[in-house]
């Protein structure tokens, strides 16, 4: 993982190292981090590609405000990945678009 | 869920407007819709300026901690929510509906609600802004001060105010490399201290620049700036730099859908940044039921917002029949009195004047005699220079703070030099001097006096000045002269170790012999006590650990 080891004012207290998957992939992060804090590290960029132009989507402004870093965790789209804290055995993809609405997922989650 | 005063949002005017309500008996809610409580102070590594009686000389992280541990110490009055957006005012109902990790929904119905939701970073328009990897200055900080996480290996810095000086400096510190700053302004537009610390580090600053283009097709690989006229138009020749990260730090917008959906007055204010609700001298909008303070109310800075915060909190609990009028009238004229000296320098003319525009003053204003925004610097001098306008100390003013040379060649221990050549509202060098050397401050806003001959060279001023301004040189030696400056990279250089030494612009000039490392104020600020020769005392500014091996 691409993190800061040595940081002349700060030490940082990370959380438990959880496994997540990440199009398909598995991935290590920090659990209660945020979702894209977790993917940066893991050298992951491209979150997202715009419906009509499918341009590649990254985050920007890193509080929830901006809508740019969606993603689709565990099969619900448009999740805001910097806020939204990592957890174990997540399943986290590249959103494609507005992403799909799956009735099945959001009834049976929730 | 019922409550006195709900507070929208958990940064620095959230929390000084919960702590103060609650201070008074107030019951009251926090709702904030990031993971921990202190807004963007949890990014902030930097040593605050303002008044040694509030935070001056604190890091933000450090004062996010201290408030966030005082919030928690009243949980019987404070409940906080975390995760938690606040989507909706219902007027009708007085009725604000939260959602909790995008799942939870739940209203709260508060006899009172301070807006505080803060700021959102600008976009500005280039070709390719939207490639990954053009990352807003806030999303910098949050990836690599929380988390820990690497943002990239070589950064172009976009704005020179202080955000973009302050991050600048602190991906050196985490280890970035950074290609420059791009400042479309002819000067930097923040601290011109902040600039100068990154100047000495060999960081350029391209005034009078644009970019112009982000290139790269899945992410960013480079960028394309270029100069522009003073009608804004672009000429010579186009530049290519270098880098995987495009940081934006162009100012920001207040975060104001909810005071507009609440029905509250807004203006368009430039100089506050975007849409601002007016407000009383209170921190009252036009909807009786609604404070605002912060960003939200105006971009401007951590230190005012906390005192705006304890205001709207005061005037919330005045209103709730907490506080007697007299107290009440007496801390609000002491609250502004604070805001006014944070709000008196040079730097601040543009919120001074902003603020004018939205301030309605009450009814009750004509009883209490508090002066709105005065200035507290009759005549601010502008400096043309071209060095000095991107935060490198002109030659020709280097005499005017250079110390007396008859005391200065017998001073053992040397004597301070404080290179502070901007009306800011700081004084940490004054409070932390043990001797009475440099001299107290009328005005927080007045630059500092020096009275050389009570100066013992204790470098306490240098671990303190949160602009890393003050050095002591010490010329009593016959061929060197020995340097105590302020130190904040990664490695510490070790005792007898031989380090580069920079000038104001970052030019290697000198290696140096390092004879003394300290921390006198166990802060993480170290003053490195650097031998050099003599006759460059006067333009050494930096060191650089070389690399080992």
């Amino acid at each position: 993982m691409q993190l800061i080891e040595h940081h002349p004012i700060l030490q940082y207290q990370h959380g438990k190292k959880v496994k997540f998957i990440f199009d398909g992939q598995e991935m290590e992060g920090f659990e209660g981090e945020p979702i894209a804090a977790a993917l940066h590290a893991n050298g992951v960029r491209i979150l997202s590609y715009t419906e009509k132009y499918k341009r590649p989507r990254g985050f920007f402004c890193a509080i929830g405000k901006c809508s740019s870093c969606f993603v689709v965790v565990n099969g619900i789209p448009n999740v805001r990945s910097c806020i939204t804290p990592l957890e174990e055995g997540m399943v986290i993809e590249t959103q494609r678009g507005h992403g799909t609405f799956h009735k099945e997922v959001q009834d049976g989650e929730h | 869920m019922n409550t006195d005063l709900l507070v929208i949002g958990g940064g620095p005017a959230g929390l000084c407007a919960a702590l103060e309500a609650s201070s008074f008996g107030c019951k009251v809610v926090i709702v904030d819709e990031s993971l921990s409580l202190g807004g963007q102070l949890i990014k902030q590594t930097h040593k605050f300026f303002g008044s040694s009686k509030e935070f001056a000389g604190t890091r933000g992280i450090e004062i996010a901690r201290l408030l966030t541990q005082e919030i928690m110490n009243k949980k019987d009055n404070i409940e906080v929510f975390l995760n938690t957006t606040a989507v909706g005012y219902y007027a009708d109902e007085k009725t604000v509906t939260c959602m909790k990790s995008e799942q939870d929904f739940f209203s709260v119905n508060p006899k009172k609600i301070v807006i505080a939701t803060g700021a959102l970073e600008k976009l500005l328009p280039f070709v390719g802004n939207d490639l990954p990897g053009v990352y807003g200055a806030g999303a910098v900080q949050t990836l690599m001060n929380v988390y820990g996480v690497v943002p990239g290996k070589r950064v172009l810095m976009i704005g020179a105010g202080n955000i973009g000086l302050i991050v600048t400096y602190q991906l050196l510190q985490a280890g970035v490399d950074v290609a420059g700053i791009v400042e479309y302004a002819p000067r930097i537009g923040g601290y011109w201290v902040h600039a100068a610390k990154i100047r000495r580090l060999g960081v350029p600053i391209y005034l009078r620049h644009t970019i112009k283009k982000a290139l790269g097709s899945s992410w960013v690989e480079g960028a394309i700036i270029q100069a522009v006229n003073e009608k804004g138009e672009w000429y010579g020749e186009e530049k290519r730099i270098d880098c995987d990260v495009i940081c934006l730090a162009v100012g920001l917008s207040p975060t104001c859908e909810l005071l507009w959906q609440a029905g509250c007055e807004m203006n368009y204010v430039p100089e506050l940044s975007g849409y601002v609700p007016k407000r009383d001298e209170t921190m009252r909008t036009t909807h009786p039921d609604i404070w605002v303070a912060g960003d939200a109310s105006g971009i401007e800075e951590a230190s005012s917002a906390m005192i705006e915060g304890k205001i709207a909190g005061l005037s919330v609990a005045h209103s709730l029949g907490r506080v007697d009028d007299s107290s009440f009238k007496n801390k609000l004229g002491e609250y502004w009195q604070e805001l006014d000296l944070l709000r008196g320098g040079e730097t601040a003319a543009k919120i001074r004047n902003g603020v004018k525009k939205v301030l309605v003053k009450s009814s009750e204003d004509s009883s209490m005699n508090i002066q709105y925004c005065a200035q507290s610097k009759s005549q601010v001098q502008v400096i043309q220079d071209q060095d000095f306008c991107s935060g490198v100390l002109p030659e020709k003013m280097v005499e005017s703070i250079t110390p007396p040379l008859e005391l200065w060649s017998r001073k053992k221990g040397g004597l301070v030099v404080i290179e502070c050549p901007q009306s800011i509202p700081c004084d940490p060098c004054h409070t932390s001097c043990p001797t009475g050397a440099i001299l107290p401050f009328k005005n927080i806003n007045d630059l500092p006096k020096i009275d050389y001959s009570k100066c013992s060279g204790c470098a306490l001023c240098v671990a303190s000045c949160p602009g890393l301004a003050c050095f002591v040189i010490d010329l009593t030696e016959d061929e060197k002269a020995a340097i105590k400056l302020p130190y904040e990279m990664f490695p510490r250089p070790n005792i007898g170790e031989e380090v580069e030494c920079l000038n104001r612009k970052g030019e290697v000039v000198a290696i140096g012999k390092v004879i003394r490392v300290q921390e006198p104020r166990k802060d993480k600020t170290v003053v490195v006590h650097v031998t050099v020769p003599k006759e460059l005392a006067m333009q050494i500014r930096a060191i650089r650990v070389m690399k080992h091996g």
